[in-house]
C-alpha cells in the first residue's frame, strides 16, 4: 500500500507538480527505511517485537496483562537469566560458549546451602564459596579450551555432566529451609522488587559498560573475529578468553545462590536447561555463534522476550509446552532474516 | 576418462599428449569469443561490453589494476556467474547458463588465486576430488590416485608429497596443486588467474614450460597476471581490462611495456629504483644469531639495523615465513638467540614481541591478518587499544581519528573509516594491515609479501610507505617471492636456503641472477655473498 503511493508520489514529483505527493514519497521512504532500520540490527527487531507483544496483549487483557504485578512477575522472571546471559553474550563474542552454566547454578546453590546448613558457616562467607567454585568452574573450562584446545562445545558439554553429578554427589536431590543468613541475600525486598532484580539490573548495566567501553572486554571481539590476526597482533587469546569463562561460571554461580536463598532451597537439577535458554536469548538478542557481534543490552533483550512470551501464553490460556515452540520458531526466523538482509547487502 | 591420461604410472607428459588429441582443432577457428559481456553487481558496474577471441594454442593476457574486472571475467568463463548480457561461444557453440560442472566437461579449468580446498584432506584426494579411481564396489583406488598425484605434481618439481594434508602445505604449495590438477584430464582452455604471485622464479620457469609444451598440443590458455614482464615472457596476445572495460587488445610483438601501463592506469608511473642509504654504524636493532625453528628453520644468523631494509630472499618453503614467525615469537623457538637493541630477548608470544618494539605483517591478510567483518576503524585497533583508551576505556573519537589520519596518508580508498574491510580491495586490505602497524610505530617492522596480489599503484604506494617509515628509523625486514621486488626495495638481501641463510648480497648492485642461484644452490661466481 505504502510503497504504491510512494512511486506515485514519485512520478507526480518527477512530473513537477507540486503537492501532497512529494510528503507520500517520503513517507513511504521513512517507512522503508524505518524497516529496514529495524531489520539490520537484530535486538532492535527484538525490541520491536516486545513493544508488539506488549502492545498487542495490553489491548486483549486490559485488566490482567499492562498491571504492576505482572510486569514485577516478568522481570522478576528474568533476573536469573539476565545475569548469567552477560557472561555468555563475553563467550559468545569471543566466539565461545559454555553449556555447563546450568549444572554450575546447581552447583553453587547446593555449595551455599551445605556449607551453611551442614558445616554452619556464616551465609555471606558460604555465598562466597559458591562463588568461588563458579570460578574455579570457569577456570577448568577455560584452561580445557584454550591450554588443551578442545572445542568449547565438547568440553563444556563434558563439564555440564561432570558438574551436575558433582552436584548430586554432594547433596542428592537437594537441600531445604535455608538458614536466614543465606535466605536475606533473595528474599530482601527493596523498592518493591526483592534483591535479586537489583543485582541483576546492576550486573548488566557493569557488564555493558565492560563491554562497550573497556579496551580490555573489547577484545574478545577481536578474538571471535578472527582468532589468529587478534593474537598476531599481540592479544593473549588463551589469557582473555579463560578470563570470559571465569565471569561466565561466576555469573552463574551467583544466580544459583540468589535463585537458593529466594526459594530457601537448593535443587540439584535448579539449572537444568537454563544453558540453551541462555544461548537461544543471546542469539536472539544478537551474537552470532561465528563470534565477533552481541551486546550485553542486546542478551537482556533476548532474555526479556523469552520471559515476556512465556507470560503471554499463560494469559492466553495456551498450554506452557506451546512456549518452546514459540521460542524456537521466533529464534530460527529473526536468525534466518538476520542473514537474509546481510547476504543482500554483502 | 582421466585414468586413460595419467593413470597408466607414466609421467604426466602423458597427460598433455592426450589433452592434445582433443585440443587440436583446425587453428583458424577460435576456441572461446566473447561477445559484449556485460555484468552489474549491486552498485558497481564489473563488465561493461567485454568482446574477447581465444584462439587455440595461444597465451591470451588479461592485465588491469585491481577491481578491473579479471576475476568476475574468469568467473563468466568458467560459468561460476552468469553474465547479464552478451554471448560466449566456445569452439562455435554458443554456451547458455554454463554450470561449472559443464565447464570441466568441456575441458575448460580455472585455477582460481588461492584456490579453496579442504585442510584436512590429502593432497591427491583434493587434486582428483570428483573424479578418484575406482576399484569395484566403489571403492577409491588411494594407491592409483597417489601415483596420478605424484606424476601430475611432477614437471613442477615442488617438493609435495601426495599424502600430505593440505594443511600442513605453505600457500605455494597449495597453488602448485591445484594447477596440477587443472592440468590432468581433457584440457582445452586452462584459466590461470595470477597464477605466479606466490611463486619462487624456478617455479615460474617451470610453469611457463608446462604452459609452452600445452599450447604446441593446442590449448589455449588465459594469463590473469599483475606482473607485465610475465605478459611479455609468455604471452601471444594481451588484452588489457580497465574499470570492466576493454581498454586495449594487441598481440604482444605490437606493444611496449610503457604502453600497457598507460592503458592499465592511464598514466605512467616511474619504475626506477631509489637506492636506500646502507647504514652500518651502531648496535643493530634485531640480531639474529643461529635460529633454529624445526621443521623448516635450521642456522639463520643476520641483523637489521635502523633505517634499514633487509630482505629475505629464497624459493618458496626455504624456511623465510616461518624464520620471521620465530622472531616473532609467532612460533617456539628451539635454538640460537633473537638480539633486540643490544640484548637478548627471551619473548615467546606475538604480546611479548609487540611489547619489544617489533610488528609483523603477515603473508595471507584474510586469514590472519585482518578481521575482514570488521570497519578499518576497528581493524587498526586491535593491535592499537593501549593507545587508543584512557584509565582502560576506548576513546572512540581517537580511534575514529587514528583511522583518518591512515587513510589519508596511505591513500585508502574508499576514504570510509566505518567501511567493512571485505569490501575493500586487495591493495587497500593489505595498506589497512600495514597501516594498523604503522601506527604503532614499531622499531622492527617485519613483513612478509608486501604486495602480493595487489595493483601496480598500490604497489607503488605501499614500497613509497616502506622507505619512508625506514628513512623515518625503522628497521624493516622484508619476506618477498618477487625479486625486481627485492632488488628495489632491499639495502641488503639475505639469501635463505633450506632452512639456513646462504648468502648476503648488497642490495644497489645484486642481480636477479645472483639471487636466484644462491636461493637455488646453482654455482654463480659468488662475489657478493658474505
Amino acid at each position: 500500500m505504502n510503497t504504491e503511493t510512494g512511486s506515485q508520489g514519485h512520478t507526480v514529483g518527477r512530473s513537477g507538480i507540486a503537492g501532497r505527493a512529494p510528503l507520500a514519497e517520503r513517507l513511504a521512504r521513512l517507512t522503508r527505511e524505518t524497516a529496514l532500520w529495524f531489520l539490520e540490527s537484530r535486538p532492535r527487531l527484538i525490541a520491536l517485537l516486545i513493544i508488539v507483544v506488549v502492545l498487542a496483549m495490553a489491548a486483549l487483557y486490559p485488566s490482567t496483562f499492562p498491571t504492576m504485578p505482572n510486569a514485577k512477575a516478568v522481570l522478576l522472571n528474568t533476573t536469573r537469566n539476565s545475569i548469567m546471559v552477560c557472561g555468555m553474550m563475553m563467550l559468545l563474542a569471543a566466539g565461545a560458549f559454555d553449556l555447563s552454566v546450568g549444572s554450575v547454578l546447581s552447583l553453587a546453590g547446593i555449595v551455599a546451602g551445605t556449607l551453611s546448613i551442614g558445616l554452619g558457616v556464616p551465609g555471606p562467607i558460604a555465598a562466597l564459596c559458591a562463588l568461588a567454585t563458579g570460578a574455579g568452574a570457569g577456570l577448568i573450562n577455560g584452561l580445557l579450551v584454550t591450554r588443551l584446545r578442545i572445542n568449547p562445545l565438547i568440553v563444556t558439554l563434558g563439564t555440564m555432566s561432570a558438574f551436575l553429578g558433582l552436584t548430586q554427589l554432594i547433596s542428592g536431590s537437594g537441600i531445604d529451609r535455608l538458614p536466614a543468613s543465606l535466605t536475606v541475600f533473595g528474599q530482601t525486598v527493596l523498592f518493591g522488587f526483592q534483591l535479586p532484580f537489583w543485582i541483576a539490573i546492576t550486573v548488566v548495566l557493569v557488564s555493558w559498560f565492560l563491554m562497550s567501553q573497556t579496551a580490555y572486554f573489547r577484545q574478545l571481539y577481536f578474538i571471535g573475529g578472527n582468532a589468529k590476526a587478534a593474537k598476531l597482533s599481540g592479544i593473549r587469546n588463551a589469557r582473555v578468553l579463560t578470563v570470559a569463562f571465569m565471569i561466565m561460571g561466576t555469573l552463574a554461580a551467583l544466580a544459583g545462590v540468589l535463585d537458593a536463598a529466594r526459594l530457601s532451597g537448593a535443587d540439584s537439577t535448579a539449572g537444568a536447561g537454563s544453558e540453551l535458554q541462555i544461548v537461544t536469548a543471546a542469539v536472539l538478542g544478537g551474537a552470532s555463534l561465528e563470534g565477533g557481534e552481541g551486546t550485553v543490552l542486546g542478551g537482556v533483550l533476548g532474555v526479556l522476550f523469552i520471559a515476556l512470551v512465556q507470560n503471554s501464553l499463560l494469559h492466553l490460556g495456551v498450554g506452557v509446552f506451546w512456549q518452546n515452540i514459540v521460542t524456537g520458531v521466533v529464534l530460527i526466523i529473526a536468525v534466518g532474516l538476520d542473514s537474509v538482509t546481510h547476504r543482500e547487502s554483502a | 576418462m582421466t585414468s586413460d591420461l595419467i593413470g597408466n604410472g607414466q609421467t604426466a607428459q602423458n597427460g598433455y599428449e592426450a589433452a592434445a588429441v582433443q585440443g587440436a582443432g583446425p587453428p583458424e577457428t577460435p576456441l572461446l569469443t566473447i561477445e559484449g559481456i556485460c555484468k552489474s553487481f549491486p552498485g558497481v558496474q564489473a563488465l561493461g561490453d567485454v568482446s574477447l577471441v581465444i584462439a587455440p594454442g595461444q597465451v591470451h593476457a588479461i592485465v588491469g589494476e585491481n577491481g578491473a574486472g579479471k576475476s568476475t571475467l574468469v568467473q563468466v568463463i568458467s560459468g561460476a556467474i552468469s553474465p547479464d548480457s552478451g554471448r560466449l561461444l566456445f569452439d562455435g557453440d554458443e554456451l547458455h547458463g554454463l554450470s561449472r560442472q559443464e565447464a570441466t566437461r568441456l575441458g575448460i579449468r580455472p585455477v582460481y588465486q588461492q584456490d579453496v580446498m579442504a585442510e584436512n584432506l590429502s593432497v591427491a584426494e583434493c587434486m582428483f576430488f570428483g573424479k578418484q579411481p575406482k576399484r569395484s564396489f566403489g571403492r577409491i583406488n588411494w594407491l592409483q590416485m597417489n601415483q596420478w598425484a605424484a606424476s601430475a605434481l611432477e614437471p613442477f618439481h615442488a617438493d609435495i608429497r601426495p599424502s600430505a594434508k593440505v594443511g600442513s602445505l605453505s600457500l605455494a604449495q597449495r597453488e602448485i596443486a591445484s594447477m596440477a590438477s587443472a592440468i590432468t584430464g581433457s584440457l582445452r582452455l586452462l584459466i590461470l588467474d595470477e597464477p605466479t604471485s606466490l611463486l619462487t622464479r624456478s617455479d615460474t620457469e617451470r610453469l611457463f614450460e608446462i604452459i609452452r609444451r600445452l599450447t604446441q598440443k593446442g590449448v589455449a590458455v588465459l594469463y590473469i597476471t599483475h606482473r607485465l614482464a610475465e605478459v611479455f615472457e609468455i604471452a601471444d596476445r594481451v588484452t588489457v581490462l580497465k574499470d570492466g572495460r576493454v581498454s586495449g587488445s594487441r598481440p604482444i610483438a605490437k606493444v611496449s611495456p610503457a604502453e600497457l601501463i598507460r592503458l592499465m592506469v592511464g598514466r605512467d608511473l616511474s619504475f626506477e629504483r631509489k637506492p636506500g642509504s646502507t647504514s652500518t654504524d651502531g648496535i643493530p636493532v634485531l640480531d639474529v644469531r643461529n635460529l633454529c625453528s624445526s621443521p623448516r628453520v635450521h642456522d639463520v644468523s643476520f641483523d637489521v639495523r635502523r633505517g634499514e631494509i633487509v630482505c629475505l630472499a629464497g624459493l618458496v618453503g626455504a624456511g623465510r615465513t616461518e624464520t620471521c614467525e620465530a622472531i616473532f615469537g609467532a612460533r617456539p623457538r628451539n635454538g640460537g638467540s633473537v638480539w633486540i637493541n643490544g640484548t637478548p630477548s627471551d619473548h615467546h608470544s606475538p604480546a611479548e614481541a609487540i611489547e619489544r618494539g617489533m610488528a609483523m605483517v603477515p603473508e595471507d591478510r584474510l586469514q590472519s591478518g585482518l578481521i575482514p567483518r570488521m570497519t578499518i576503524v576497528q581493524n587498526l585497533a586491535v593491535c592499537n587499544l593501549d593507545q587508543l583508551s584512557k584509565l582502560g576505556l576506548v576513546v572512540n573519537s581517537r580511534a575514529r581519528r587514528l583511522a583518518e589520519t591512515y587513510i589519508r596518508e596511505l591513500r585508502i580508498s574508499p576514504p570510509d573509516p566505518s567501511r567493512r574491510v571485505a569490501e575493500l580491495s586487495g591493495g587497500n586490505q593489505q595498506k589497512v594491515l600495514l597501516a594498523k602497524w604503522l601506527a604503532r610505530k614499531p622499531e622492527l617492522l617485519i613483513i612478509d609479501e608486501p604486495t602480493r596480489g595487489v595493483d601496480v599503484g598500490a604497489r607503488e604506494d605501499l614500497h613509497r610507505i616502506l622507505r619512508e617509515s625506514a628513512s623515518q628509523g625503522a628497521a624493516i625486514l622484508v619476506v618477498s617471492s618477487d625479486l625486481p621486488e627485492v632488488l628495489s626495495l632491499a639495502d641488503r638481501i639475505i639469501v635463505i636456503r633450506e632452512g639456513r641463510n646462504v648468502g648476503m648480497l648488497n642490495g644497489a648492485d645484486a642481480t636477479e641472477e645472483e639471487v636466484i642461484c644462491l636461493a637455488s644452490g646453482e654455482p654463480y661466481n659468488v662475489q657478493g655473498a658474505a
